[in-house]
């Protein structure tokens, strides 16, 4: 096999990995704005441009209207915790897609524990060498408190079989 | 990296298999 059809080979592995390392980074920051108050880590996943749209949460366009509603969510919530799964990744060139499960569960600021089953879909850029997120759009199939469970908004979704 | 090296290109394919089946196993979860 040529050198040079190697090495894309494994660039394409490389770059599937950075942006596993991407997402988890983009989930430790979003549990570092609830437990501890801090903006800073997650805003640095972002390209100047993203786009991060949150269904029912709203869409935020560039990281200035990002930072403002991030800032926010220290009053709603005092615990969150993100897992990311099943991730499938494509790469062409310096953009890529990626779409991911999201589990996540979260405390509000009243004491109530939540439950958020959804999808992340994901576009990628690669700007200086490094992997940033330049758009983010969720599909939540449920959030509800944990004692109410998600039979109901997935029913509205999927139909009750 | 040396022109052909079959040691390399198999530890490539072992690892680009791994992840075509991790993308098989998220399509059965889908």
């Amino acid at each position: 096999m040529a050198h040079n059809a190697l090495e894309k080979r494994i660039q394409q592995l490389e770059d599937i990995e950075s942006i596993k390392c991407l997402k988890f980074d983009y989930a430790e920051g979003c549990d570092v704005v609830a437990n501890q108050n801090n903006l800073g880590p997650l805003l640095k996943v972002f390209t100047e441009d993203a786009v991060w749209d949150g269904g029912a949460f709203g869409k935020h366009v560039g990281k200035a209207a990002i930072k403002e509603f991030l800032s926010g969510i220290p009053a709603m919530l005092t615990y969150s915790m993100h897992y990311f799964m099943n991730a499938r990744i494509s790469v062409d060139n310096d953009q890529a897609e990626g779409r991911w499960y999201l589990l996540a569960f979260f405390t509000d600021v009243e004491g109530n524990d939540l439950v958020l089953i959804g999808i992340e879909d994901d576009v990628y850029k690669r700007v200086d060498g490094k992997w940033l997120i330049d758009s983010m759009t969720l599909t939540t199939h449920s959030q509800a408190p944990l004692s109410e469970g998600w039979h109901a908004a997935v029913s509205e979704l999927f139909g009750s079989k | 990296m040396p022109k052909e090296n079959p040691a390399i290109e198999q530890k490539v394919t072992y690892l680009e298999e791994i992840e075509a089946i991790n993308l098989l196993k998220y399509g059965y979860a889908a």
